[in-house]
């Protein structure tokens, strides 16, 4: 098409035939803009300056037309303008393009309020870039945020010819110079519209909002949905129809509830799984706060743990995700304040930070169970107190470092029982004194006071062969009974020496008297194993190694590899967080970190 | 000195214990015959000899054990004191006084032809008799056959006594050498009408050296004892004692051998009968070792003691632990020692050991009295 086939002031195609065959009758004029395209002859001479003058003046004014549309300033679109304007041309087209604003829209907030609280809103908002349709309302699909973007539509898509330059695109579409054929325009942008509406508008309540009002393909793109959707909405546009949404939805009631994301072991099979810990329900506002216990996971005290609060769907979403250091003890707050959907606020703890994994990362992390050190645990400290006067002030050191530091990390899911015993009395008319003592189940600190409390053995010879073990046994075996629930059970026996047998002395050889209550170690043990019990034995001395050509066992006393079943080892070889790590209270180094908070 | 003191006239003039009959006078006490205690260090012989007062006053047995001289009197008080009453093993003391021997008096029903009167047959009458206990222990090496042993265990200021669990070593005596100390041991054992051989089982277990104690002496006892006149073997009438009887190493072996006698004491301890002590001895280690130590022992023994003259015994200086509520045995507790410790390198042999319960000796006084019912007959 050449220059002939086009108005020389607005650009749009003409049939150039039709023009001029209707020319011979009378002035033909340009659809959009209304240029003279032809007329008859007419009789005089021709001025050929002027009607150049003319038309380029027309051409300026059309040009500043656009720009005011377009924008408050010319100077953006000068190299589309053809001809430099003066001042006044510039004020006067931008009066008569103000003039022809059209009447003002009810806000969105208001289009929204007059739904009601759980109707869907699709909002198609169109802009610079093109159209980007939103859901908002109160509904799931609206997502934390109280909206949701569904699409975005380039101009490009819309109406293919625009230019690419944002700028000269604005331009173009606020009226100036396309050379795009009106009718052709509306066709197009009808065709795409038709789509949108197909797919995202169907039986959902529509609002369109413009950024655009007044700029013909804009419009376009309005009438087009008011074509299709005779119930559509016109609400006041936005330049940024997403930012507008936010201060809605900010002072709205979120749709859905929320909770922070905790791991805990599904009762039945036992596999770990994420649950959600109540938050904010349904219709709760910004202003609202919440709270919630969760546990830090054991070994966590130097990593942070990813917070996360999710939406009640299925698959919950993720509202916010932060990584922060949980505080010490087993059961940490965590306080949140509800700025708005989508919007939440960590008081406590009150250092978190945003870069976390994202949801879908922090759910592969979820292992298939949990770690025993995530239960909930029950441990029964056995303590050998007499024998070698310094090896008994370490057997205690080394419960103490314990309990402090099951109280630093577990706090009160751990119920830890300390049972120390002293030496049966060689007199036998004291023989049925009871050499055991101690406290119940209870919280570490607690249990470090009964620890503290425990009496010293006296001075002097003590029995070489066996110690009252099996009355602490018979104690554990009392405190650790009945269902476990769940819970870790834990007998830790830390000793030098092996428990009396029940009757009989045992090794011919080396004989050991039985013990004067008659109390049998092994239906001690038997007990605890029904109850789920680990056991875990530290001694003075490690087990043997095994050297070929020895029988190891003639070296040790039997009763260390019952007692020490899960796990045995030396006095000298342990500390206190190793220890916990054997007993599974606290993870291997090497175990991942769990990616969630526990349930308390 | 290490001689035991010889009785004295006036003490061989003591009335018998369990009085005598009105008439006719009892005969006159026959010369007090010496009975000698003999056996491996730590087998105890002095534990033995503290058993035997506890056994002579408790056993129900009329006899008594009495000091030859305060020096004796006071050891054997001493001794009982610790093991009765503190419940505590002799220590094992450096220091004895040299001087030490007993007599255990009592009585026998003989047959006796009377000094006097028309009727000159033959009575059963009851007859006192004592005889002469003197422990005359040795360095534990001195028994044994091995020179090293002989050479470790060499006294530094000659022989001693040495009664405890423990005993054995080093001590002081009459300013003899090591060679002059063993000479006098033999010289003393082979002056005894009776000697009493210890054999600890569990010792033997652990140091497999009871017949190089036993051989080398009795070689050296057949040089200066000569022979009983009757036959080739030496005159002494041996008491061999199984010790230890208590310990579940022996006892265990016991029952399950089918040895032990049911109870039948008012305690109700058992024991095994002497007249299956040498069986029970026999088969003491038999198919748990592979060089049974016993039936070297028991070799040396027929090879140098007459059968007839001598006997076996399974003995217990402690007993078996009762139940101070129940007072009697019970099969499930009887282990009347505790094994102590201090945490460091261990316990003097006194201490390592504690006596659970009561003492109540087994078989101790029972050798003995034989001893001394059989010594100076062929």
């Amino acid at each position: 098409m050449n220059s002939a086939d086009r108005c020389p002031l607005c650009a749009v195609p003409i049939d150039a035939a039709a023009v001029e065959a209707a020319a011979t009758r009378r002035d033909v004029r340009c659809t959009l803009c209304g240029w003279t395209l032809a007329g008859p002859w007419r009789p005089g001479r021709a001025d050929r300056a002027a009607a150049e003058a003319a038309l380029s003046a027309a051409r300026l004014e059309f040009d500043l037309r656009a720009a005011a549309r377009a924008g408050d300033d010319w100077l953006p679109y000068a190299p589309h303008l053809r001809g430099r304007p003066a001042e006044a041309q510039w004020q006067e087209a931008r009066r008569d393009v103000a003039a022809l604003r059209e009447a003002a829209r009810p806000p969105l907030g208001a289009v929204l309020d007059a739904l009601g609280p759980h109707r869907a809103l699709v909002v198609v908002a169109v802009e610079d870039a093109g159209l980007r349709l939103f859901v908002t309302g109160g509904v799931p699909a609206a997502g934390p945020l109280g909206y949701r973007e569904l699409a975005a539509v380039p101009w490009s898509a819309l109406l293919p010819g625009l230019p690419r330059d944002a700028t000269h695109r604005r331009f173009q579409l606020a009226g100036g110079p396309s050379g795009i054929d009106p009718a052709w325009a509306d066709a197009t942008i009808g065709g795409a519209v038709g789509d949108l509406v197909r797919r995202y508008c169907t039986s959902v309540d529509t609002a369109v909002m413009s950024g655009l009002p007044g700029m013909p393909f804009p419009d376009a793109v309005v009438r087009a949905f008011t074509g299709l959707l005779p119930d559509v909405r016109i609400a006041a546009g936005a330049p940024d129809a997403a930012a507008l949404l936010d201060r809605i939805a900010a002072e709205r009631p979120i749709a859905r509830p929320y909770g922070l994301a905790a791991l805990r072991a599904r009762p039945g099979d036992g596999a770990a799984e994420v649950v959600r810990l109540p938050l904010f329900p349904a219709g709760a506002r910004a202003g609202d706060e919440a709270q919630v216990r969760v546990r830090r996971a054991p070994g966590g005290a130097g990593q942070e743990t990813a917070l996360a609060v999710v939406t009640w769907d299925d698959p919950p979403e993720p509202v916010r995700i932060v990584t922060a250091r949980m505080p010490r003890g087993a059961a940490g707050l965590v306080r949140i304040a509800l700025d708005g959907p989508g919007r939440l606020r960590f008081l406590e703890p009150d250092t978190v930070d945003d870069a976390a994994p994202a949801w879908p990362d922090l759910l592969r992390r979820v292992p298939r169970r949990l770690p025993s050190a995530a239960f909930a645990t029950e441990l029964v400290c056995v303590l050998e107190l007499g024998g070698r006067a310094e090896t008994a002030r370490r057997r205690r050191d080394l419960v103490a470092d314990l309990l402090e530091l099951l109280g630093d990390e577990l706090g009160g899911t751990a119920r830890v029982a300390v049972v120390g015993h002293l030496d049966h009395p060689i007199e036998p008319k004291h023989k049925n004194r009871d050499v055991v003592s101690g406290g119940p189940l209870q919280a570490p600190d607690e249990a470090a006071r009964t620890l503290a409390d425990l009496p010293d053995a006296p001075s002097g010879p003590f029995g070489a062969r066996a110690a009252p073990l099996e009355d602490s046994l018979d104690r554990a075996a009392a405190l650790l009974h009945g269902p476990r629930d769940g819970r870790s059970r834990i007998l830790l026996t830390v000793a030098g020496r092996p428990p009396h047998p029940g009757s009989g002395h045992g090794d011919v050889i080396r004989p050991v008297e039985p013990c004067p209550r008659r109390l049998n170690w092994r239906h001690s043990v038997a007990r605890l194993e029904a109850a789920g019990v680990r056991l875990v034995a530290v001694t003075d001395e490690p087990a043997p190694k095994d050297v070929p050509g020895q029988d190891a066992r003639r070296r040790d006393d039997p009763e260390w590899d019952v007692l020490g079943a899960a796990h045995r080892t030396g006095l000298d070889s342990v500390d206190a967080a190793g220890l916990a790590k054997v007993l599974g209270v606290l993870p291997d180094d090497e175990a991942p970190p769990l990616p969630f908070p526990l349930v308390p | 000195m290490t001689e035991p003191t010889p009785p004295d006239e006036a003490r061989s003039e003591e009335p018998a214990a369990g009085g005598a009959p009105a008439a006719p006078p009892p005969p006159a006490p026959e010369r007090p015959r010496r009975i000698g205690l003999w056996g491996a260090p730590t087998c105890g012989k002095t534990t033995f000899l503290a058993a035997l007062r506890i056994a002579a006053e408790e056993g129900g047995h009329d006899v008594r054990l009495v000091g030859c001289n305060r020096a004796s009197t006071e050891f054997l008080a001493d001794t009982t004191r610790q093991l009765k009453i503190e419940r505590r093993f002799v220590p094992a003391t450096r220091e004895l006084p040299p001087n030490l021997a007993w007599q255990l008096h009592g009585t026998q029903v003989r047959k006796v032809r009377p000094t006097e009167g028309r009727l000159r047959f033959k009575r059963r009458r009851p007859v006192p008799y004592t005889v002469m206990l003197d422990m005359m222990d040795a360095p534990g090496g001195m028994f044994s056959s091995r020179p090293e042993d002989r050479a470790t265990s060499e006294p530094s200021s000659g022989l001693r006594f040495s009664s405890s669990a423990g005993d054995g070593d080093g001590g002081s005596g009459d300013g003899g050498g090591g060679g002059d100390a063993e000479e006098r041991l033999v010289r003393h054992l082979a002056g005894c009408d009776g000697l009493l051989f210890l054999f600890d089982p569990t010792r033997e277990r652990e140091m497999n050296d009871a017949y190089a104690f036993f051989q080398r002496t009795v070689l050296q006892i057949s040089e200066l004892a000569g022979t009983s006149g009757v036959d080739h073997k030496l005159p002494h009438h041996l008491a061999v004692c199984i010790t230890k009887f208590d310990h579940p190493e022996v006892y265990e072996r016991a029952v399950r051998l089918g040895y032990v006698t049911p109870p039948a004491s008012i305690f109700g301890m058992p024991s095994v009968d002497e007249t299956r002590a040498l069986e029970f001895f026999q088969d003491l280690y038999r198919g748990t070792h592979a060089h049974d130590p016993v039936n070297s022992l028991l070799r040396g023994i027929r090879s140098h003691f007459g059968e007839s003259r001598t006997r076996y015994f399974v003995t217990s200086a402690i007993g078996f632990y009762r139940d101070p509520l129940e007072n009697r045995f019970q099969p499930e507790d009887y282990l009347n020692i505790a094994e102590q410790s201090d945490g460091g390198d261990g316990l003097a042999g006194e201490d390592r050991f504690r006596i659970r319960g009561d003492v109540a000796p087994i078989n101790v006084l029972e050798p003995v009295m034989w001893l001394a019912g059989n010594v100076g007959r062929p």
